[in-house]
């Protein structure tokens, strides 16, 4: 009952608007005014039960199981999903996986939040950190405790159809596939103690530059903010009526430069004032910089330029043209630069976003991640399992998937180099035109230990949305004590 | 003489302002006619441009190169638009037919017929009104999918799981006290004489509506009609939480979700997007042009304004 309450409650919050509001399944956390939160949850030591009960003989390769799946892919990503599907079915044939596509994340995220209130929710969906925070408002989403290396039932064994032994949890080789922030991703919520997601296709932020530009002006690329400041200010001497630099996305500038500087911006736990801990001095300061180098006419981002993308400007003909250009890696395709006469207009190169500290790098981790829901049965659980774990440490389905979706796979990437196919799209097809795509994704595997994902709570999406907004209002002149102190307020209206 | 020139120059003013005022007007108007008129100019125009025109950074406001293959496409292609019609269309007609049935009964009951707490019954109905829709959704969706009305993915196909899905699309929205307060004042006009004189020739009060009213009240009850096919044509939130399957999807659903990206790339061909807009938009502005005047007609009759 208590449940159904919650189940409402969600999906009626969802309803109007965005889902926040709640203030239940919160814990107190130490209130910790400096420092990033993401690396205490990263390092927790994992529960060895999510709650999980096995049923007597555990799983039952003879009962026929039918499971559900709720994704976003199109119509190219679906073909090799159901490959996929048909390759799982061989070792499985009691399992049958029935999937819907729905529009976007966002979609899926609201579409199940109702189901939730029904109790007709899938089994596996899509999700992001903040869905699956919503969802368990209701305690919907199973933690994955038991099948993770040192789980209650991790080396459980099933006998395949064609007579072969299965290990049912992850083992530590098949754990070590994934890139480790990108699987710590799946624990970033309440004390971290619990894992709810395993990650299914990744993107991040890169910064797309005028290779031609540069060589022909002998510009070096910026690796740290600085830097990138003054090769502003050189573009602006060189090519007057541009705007040398955009970044799309205002809300992950400030996460990042969080993250950069180490300061604090949230904290999964405690109460509401304590987790929106953002108004601190040292993101006052950088929000005053980039405020200041705004001023200049240094950059501008995807809302100042009246809600277009930057690669608009990136890949424009005509001025105001922008040189440089931090997108995401999904994105990549839309960085193309322009035909002329049959010839690209420029050749584009590709480098990690600027840093603080280029020693330590630090970019955003975004795109899906896959969860499971509660059920009654236990089979549907287990069969729900075996499938996310298929398919999150499937290499050629991940390979396939990022060629043809521009994500990246979640896994190092000295394991999708065993794979030929992908190894040429990386090696051979990787350019500055038409392989923007691969040649991204080999520059995001590359950058494996720079990931970082802020913690998911009821509240956290809301967060998102204000520092982007706050950004917004300082670059058009808001008083930077006012921008971050509404900023603050409507974030803890929101959740009280 | 003098009081001539005086009268002429008075007169000459005011057409001068006259005309002023219309310049004005017309001017005020076109720009606000043209505000409006541009997104379905710019909608048609990107439905026949080629893919690399409609990404040029530089918009084009009348296309080079006309592409006119993207309107087969949105039928023959992943949309399924014939199938998104034929769901949209299904539940448009039924339940604007049913909800016509509903409407002219309880109009009448509240109009002619004389019952304990009629009044109560009918502020209570209008206090309804008062409450945002949205707010219902949730005991609804509960309330359906108690009765297995929401499709189950996992049952497939079968005949009960594939044609219950429709009930949660029409049943819900069957009344609408909007519907039935616009007619009940229809019905009030319709002076009590003609009632006392069916009833002196012996008619029943079901023949006195199905003879009398009905034909008195056909401007708003095809306003009604009207209104009831274009908001079923709209609908948006509700099917999309009910009947987001391959099979029951209509087309605001379908088309929101649909993926237009070119086959083997990431690339969106929103031309194509554009050209299923325009397919899905053309029907709904045809009605309004052609019986614009029967909505009008049937609001003001009411005494409502629209």
């Amino acid at each position: 009952m208590k449940n159904k309450i919650g189940a409402i409650m969600l999906a009626g919050s969802m309803l109007c608007t965005v889902a926040i509001g709640f203030t239940g399944c919160i814990g107190e956390g130490t209130i910790n005014n400096s420092g990033s939160s993401t690396d205490d949850l990263a390092n927790v030591t994992l529960a060895t039960s999510g709650g999980f009960k096995m049923p007597e003989g555990g799983f039952d390769i003879e009962k026929p199981v039918t499971i559900s799946f709720y994704h976003t892919m199109g119509k190219v990503l679906k073909e090799k999903l159901d490959y996929q599907l048909e390759l799982f079915k061989e070792l499985f044939p009691n399992i049958t996986v029935v999937d819907a596509k729905y529009g976007n994340y966002d979609d899926v995220h609201t579409q199940i939040g109702q189901e939730i209130t029904a109790g007709n929710q899938p089994n596996i969906a899509y999700c992001y950190g903040d869905h699956v925070a919503d969802y368990n408002v209701s305690n919907s989403v199973l933690a994955i405790n038991d099948f993770l290396p040192g789980g209650t039932y991790a080396d459980e064994k099933i006998t395949l159809a064609n007579g072969d032994e299965y290990n049912l949890g992850l083992t530590v080789e098949e754990k070590n596939m994934f890139v480790e922030n990108f699987y710590n991703e799946g624990h970033m919520f309440g004390d971290g103690k619990m894992m709810y997601m395993l990650p299914f296709a990744k993107s991040t932020e890169v910064m797309f530059y005028n290779k031609n530009f540069f060589n022909d002006n002998k510009l070096k690329v910026p690796t740290t903010w600085d830097e990138l400041w003054e090769t502003c200010e050189r573009i602006l001497e060189i090519d007057p009526d541009c705007i040398p630099f955009g970044y799309d996305s205002e809300a992950n500038w400030f996460i990042t430069m969080c993250e950069q500087y180490d300061s604090a911006y949230t904290y999964p736990t405690g109460t509401a004032a304590n987790r929106f801990r953002f108004d601190n001095e040292k993101n006052r300061s950088f929000v005053g910089k980039l405020a200041e180098n705004f001023q200049k006419g240094y950059f501008t981002t995807q809302e100042m330029n009246s809600g277009t993308y930057t690669s608009s400007l990136f890949t424009s003909l005509t001025e105001p043209k922008c040189y440089m250009c931090v997108g995401s890696t999904a994105g990549g395709q839309y960085q193309k630069p322009q035909l002329v006469n049959g010839q690209y207009a420029f050749e584009a190169g590709i480098a990690q976003i600027p840093q603080i500290d280029p020693d330590h790098p630090k970019a955003i981790s975004q795109g899906p991640s896959v969860c499971i829901f509660k059920s009654d049965d236990p089979q549907e659980v287990l069969a729900s399992w075996l499938l996310v774990k298929y398919l999150t440490t499937n290499i050629e389905f991940q390979a396939d998937f990022s060629i043809d979706s521009g994500y990246m796979p979640p896994l190092k990437m000295e394991y999708m180099m065993t794979l030929d196919s992908y190894k040429n799209e990386l090696e051979e097809n990787a350019n500055g035109t038409t392989g923007l795509a691969a040649l991204s994704a080999k520059m995001c595997l590359e950058q494996k230990d720079a990931y970082f994902t802020s913690p998911a709570f009821v509240g956290s999406s809301r967060a998102r949305t204000e520092v982007g907004a706050l950004l917004q209002a300082v670059f058009s002149n808001t008083s930077i004590d006012s921008a971050f102190q509404t900023a603050v307020r409507n974030c803890i209206e929101s959740i009280t | 003489m003098k009081d001539n020139r005086k009268t002429d120059g008075i007169s000459r003013k005011e057409r001068v302002k006259k005309i002023l005022v219309k310049v004005v007007t017309y001017l005020f108007l076109s720009v606000f006619a043209l505000a409006m008129i541009f997104p379905f100019y710019w909608m048609l125009i990107s439905s026949v441009k080629t893919v690399d025109e409609y990404n040029l950074s530089t918009p084009t406001l009348w296309p080079h190169d006309f592409r006119w293959d993207t309107y087969l496409t949105a039928f023959t292609g992943d949309l399924d638009l014939g199938r998104l019609f034929l769901n949209t269309v299904l539940v448009g007609v039924v339940s604007t037919l049913l909800s016509l049935v509903v409407t002219v009964l309880s109009a009448y009951a509240f109009a002619r017929l004389e019952f304990k707490g009629k009044n109560l019954l009918f502020g209570a109905m209008l206090a309804t009104m008062m409450i945002p829709g949205e707010l219902f959704t949730v005991t609804n969706y509960i309330t359906v999918s108690s009765f297995h009305w929401i499709y189950d993915l996992k049952e497939g196909p079968t005949f009960w799981n594939a044609s219950l899905p429709y009930l949660s699309l029409i049943v819900p929205f069957l009344v609408s006290v909007f519907y039935i307060y616009l007619l009940r004042q229809n019905f009030m006009q319709i002076p009590n004489e003609l009632y006392l004189a069916a009833k002196v020739d012996g008619a029943s009060d079901l023949k006195y509506l199905w003879k009398v009213m009905i034909p008195l009240a056909s401007p708003t009850l095809i306003t009604i009609t009207i209104l009831k096919m274009m908001g079923s044509w709209n609908s948006y939130m509700w099917p999309q939480l009910v009947a987001n399957d391959d099979l029951h999807r209509l087309v605001t659903v379908g088309l929101r979700g649909a993926s237009f990206n070119i086959a083997g790339t990431n690339l969106i061909d929103y031309p194509l997007q554009m050209a299923a807009v325009v397919l899905v938009t053309v029907p709904l502005l045809l009605v309004f042009i052609f019986f614009r005047k029967y909505i009008m007609r049937g609001v003001s009759r009411s005494g409502i304004k629209g």
